[in-house]
């Protein structure tokens, strides 16, 4: 590989990578404060891309006469929808099991995550949806490298994302409560937090961010798949524990971490395995460093 | 010095988190002998007692039982070396009947290979109705005797749940037994009879190491103590000793340390 | 029937509970034999297929519940070792000319082995990111299947072997294989129950619930969660080279992550830790794909998924719930007379 093909598939890597740091947000938001790997995050991100191609299409020829305008409400609706859609997943899949033991709410949301993905198999008939074309197509030369700009209006959009999640965490009341809760659930309530709240919050901030991504990520590939969750709740899980669970600049660094290996899996490996990289990092890093690059910032359970 | 000590503990440090737990402690327990380990909430005492139980395997110093170095050693290898241990806040098995508690005590003596457990041999009959009376026996020792085998510990009352645990860590037949805060939420008749228990262990040739707030219970079961403050070791003698110690009496009352 | 006993049996523990008596049991006896001799009455041309499904489904159940039921740990990539017992038997069937009877061994003993090898790095870690990391376990082996075609025939799998025979049995038709699925199935089930009751089972319960505390009573708690995984996949090892040598084929197709989810479901819906349950878990699940797929093809996950949910939901402990069997403690006033009672676990 010479100099600027490594380059550019850097750069590709931090799109893609981007993408998943914002699914990964969800995952390690709300482990951060109720320690639940909440596999449903992988089906919103899915949700989220097809309620975006509904949103697209019922928008008709506006949106093909305003694009651009057209993916910003879709992009809203679709978040608001996949929000609402991640409340009621809170609400009725993992709240009535608070107490239960540990392995019952990982159990009821994985049968969501699957409920959810099989419901939008059996609507569209497990065939692949197709998204407009938004942005010009033709690529921008960027000294050695090139990029579409879509390719860049999705790692801006991503990031922005991402970073307003991180200042609303650190700096807003309900953000405090978050870090509070996380920091110790028990004692939470104590200081007048309402625990059922931020956790509803957290969700719906979370399937949000995983329904934009969808889009985003429909936007970029022109198609959505039914079985799309699945391999992307997979990698943005791998992004949010190499990032460090429970740390949400982590999901940034873990997400573009990943986008950048799995880029060069796409040039190095064949192409049936490149999937598998994936899973080869997740095992490693979880038998490895399971605390992640940045640290959880969970307190460890004794 | 008398007989070797079955427990040593020396210049031991325990850190969590930024936070010194416990910050160099030695003394040694010898055999048979019942020691409490006393000190305010916060002293180091509980923390001291997970890294002797090998819960706890980073610390600085030297742990020995009877002699063996546990450094480095998980919790049930520590528990092979004789050590058997309750807990604070009650660890039972909540899923697993009052009699199958006490016989995961007994994890150890039972002898039963693969085929045994799959298959029910004769050998396993015998191993499991050995244990079982064994598990009997320890349930009548504790004062459990009136308990059904089949309830689930969480059904218990409080005290009962504390006996029984005791029986789990007994059933090990440990050499050293270390028995965190056993007379908590006790009133004063439970924790007498509790303080007739320790006593009687101790009579079965094991030797006890006890955390306990409960002074009347130190007082009257201990042959020494123990005493830690902001992780030190601050006093150590026997309880009259102990009683009238001026830096243990300013420890307790919130004086400065040391 | 050795499993019809032990299902009466667990039934029996069920019914002294609530209440019900001997109206339950029989019933429950009688359904047993039913489902014994249910293809041979209907004849075995009806629904071919799912009469060995359900007994092969029963038996992931039974393994995957040593080590959910059992050991309380979430492997969501049990299908791995599925697909290992079927590749290892294709392989040997096509290229070496083994039987059915050498293979079945070689499949259970691999599919240990792997899980040996996986258990290592992935039982020190906790529950939760356990099940995680089998899910990449199990879709590394998926993708191994699909791209190692050299031994697994890639996409298409492996085919076009000779099934052997059994004194004069012919295994050709789907149907042949019954009676030694559900032989396996009683193997499985009478098997993982007398674990359950003994040294080995409670250490794996009381892992389940402390693993602290568990550690402290001398229970190395890795290397029972390791035997827990061994002795859970060695049944998914041998109803995997059954299920290949009923369909003669193996392709990937089978061990995707929603077949190991599928079996999760199984083991979860039925009732974790109870032998009886997971066997129902199984059937129903065959029942459900089977029937849905008539009429709509992917119903079946929506229906499947629901169900689970709702079970979590409502009745957390599973449709047959475990109970434990009453100890065997004598108490005091028949201590002297009372010899011991073990509950009688027939052996096989």
């Amino acid at each position: 590989m010479s100099p600027s093909e490594i380059l550019q598939q850097i750069v590709n890597g931090l799109v893609v990578g981007s993408v998943y740091g914002l699914i990964a947000l969800g995952y390690t938001m709300v482990y951060g404060i109720i320690r639940l790997i909440n596999f449903a995050q992988g089906a919103l991100y899915e949700l989220g891309a097809y309620l975006g191609v509904a949103v697209f299409g019922l928008l008709g020829t506006f949106a093909t006469r305003n694009p651009i305008l057209g993916l910003v409400v879709a992009v809203i609706c679709s978040a608001l929808a996949t929000a609402a859609g991640a409340y009621l997943v809170e609400r009725v899949a993992y709240r009535p099991l608070r107490s239960a033991p540990p392995l019952t709410p990982l159990v009821s949301s994985l049968a969501v995550f699957f409920l959810v993905i099989s419901i939008i198999q059996v609507v569209t008939g497990a065939q692949p949806l197709t998204y407009p074309q938004v942005l010009s197509p033709r690529p921008w030369n960027l000294g050695p490298v090139t990029l579409t700009p879509t390719e860049v209006m999705i790692a801006v959009v991503a990031i922005a994302l991402m970073v307003a999640v991180n200042f609303y965490v650190q700096h807003t009341k309900t953000g405090r409560a978050m870090r509070a809760i996380a920091a110790n659930t028990r004692s939470a309530p104590l200081m007048g937090i309402n625990t059922t709240r931020i956790v509803t919050i957290t969700f719906m901030l979370g399937g949000a961010m995983a329904a934009v991504a969808g889009v985003l990520f429909g936007i970029n590939y022109g198609t959505v798949t039914y079985n799309m969750g699945e391999f992307g709740g997979l990698v943005a899980f791998t992004a949010a524990v190499l990032g460090g669970i429970g740390n949400v600049p982590g999901a940034l660094v873990g997400g573009l971490t990943v986008g950048v290996f799995s880029s060069f899996a796409t040039v190095v490996l064949p192409n049936q395995w490149q999937e598998a990289v994936v899973f080869g990092i997740l095992i490693a890093v979880l038998a490895f460093r399971p605390q992640g690059i940045l640290g959880e910032r969970v307190a460890d359970r004794a | 010095m008398a007989p070797e000590p079955i427990l040593s503990v020396r210049e031991v440090e325990v850190q969590f988190g930024g936070v010194q737990a416990v910050a160099g402690c030695t003394f040694v327990v010898a055999p048979g002998q019942i020691v409490g380990l006393i000190g305010p909430n916060g002293a180091g005492k509980t923390s001291l007692f997970n890294a002797i139980s090998g819960i706890v395997r980073h610390y600085h110093g030297e742990i020995r039982i009877a002699g063996r170095s546990l450094r480095g050693l998980p919790a049930h290898r520590v528990a092979a070396l004789g050590l058997s241990r309750t807990f604070q806040n009650i660890r039972l098995f909540r899923s697993l009947s009052v009699a199958d508690n006490v016989l995961v005590g007994e994890h150890r003596r039972i002898r039963e290979n693969l085929l045994d457990s799959a298959f029910h041999t004769p050998r396993f009959h015998r191993e499991e109705g050995a244990a079982l009376s064994r598990v009997e026996n320890l349930l009548e020792f504790v004062g459990l005797q009136h308990l059904d085998p089949q309830a689930l510990p969480g059904s218990l009352p409080y005290g009962d749940q504390r006996r029984l645990e005791i029986a789990r860590a007994l059933a090990s037949q440990p050499r050293l037994l270390l028995l965190d805060e056993p007379a908590a939420g006790m009133n004063t008749v439970e924790s007498r009879s509790l303080g007739i228990l320790v006593r009687s262990i101790r009579e079965r040739g094991v030797t006890v190491l006890l955390v306990e707030h409960d002074m009347r219970v130190v007082m009257s079961v201990c042959d020494r103590v123990v005493v830690l403050n902001f992780g030190r070791l601050i006093a150590e003698g026997a309880p009259s000793e102990i009683q009238t110690n001026p830096e243990v009496i300013a420890a307790y009352l919130g004086g400065p340390p040391g | 029937m050795n499993v019809i006993v032990a299902s009466l049996r667990e039934l029996e523990a069920l019914s002294r509970r609530t209440g019900s008596g001997r109206g339950l049991r029989v019933g429950v006896g009688v359904i047993c034999v039913a489902f014994a001799l249910a293809p041979y009455v209907l004849g075995g041309s009806y629904y071919p297929d799912i009469w060995t499904d359900m007994a092969l489904w029963g038996t992931i159940g039974v393994g995957l519940n040593v080590v959910i039921g059992f050991a309380g740990l979430l492997d969501l990539g049990y299908m791995a070792f599925y697909a290992i017992g079927g590749y290892v038997f294709a392989n040997a069937a096509l290229y070496h000319g083994f039987t059915l009877w050498e293979t079945l061994p070689l499949g259970a003993l691999l599919a240990v082995v792997a899980s040996a090898i996986i258990g290592f790095p992935t039982l020190r870690v906790r529950g939760d990111y356990l099940a995680i990391m089998t899910l990449g376990f199990g879709g590394i082996v998926y993708y191994a299947a699909q791209n190692l075609s050299a031994i697994t025939g890639g996409y298409n799998g492996l085919y076009g072997w000779h099934n052997p025979t059994l004194f004069g049995h012919p295994f050709i038709a789907p149907i042949d294989f019954y009676p030694l699925a559900l032989a396996l199935l009683l193997v499985a089930a009478l098997v993982t129950m007398g674990l359950r009751s003994s040294r080995l089972g409670r250490a794996w319960a009381s892992i389940k619930d402390d693993e602290l505390a568990a550690a402290s009573s001398g229970i190395g708690v890795i290397r029972y969660k390791l035997y827990a995984y061994m002795l859970g996949s060695v049944w998914a090892g041998l109803a995997g080279a059954l299920f290949a040598a009923k369909d003669q084929l193996v392709s990937p197709e089978s061990f995707t992550f929603n077949a190991s989810f599928f079996a999760v479901a199984v083991v979860v819906l039925g009732g974790m830790g109870s032998i009886a349950g997971v066997v129902l878990g199984g059937v129903l699940y065959v029942v459900i794909a089977e029937w849905l797929s008539a009429y709509t093809g992917t119903l079946s996950g929506v229906i499947f998924a629901a169900l689970l949910l709702l079970v979590v939901l409502v009745r957390p402990a599973g449709l047959v719930p475990y109970r434990p069997k009453p100890p065997r403690l004598r108490r005091p006033a028949t201590r002297a007379a009372a010899d011991l009672e073990t509950g009688g676990d027939s052996g096989p």
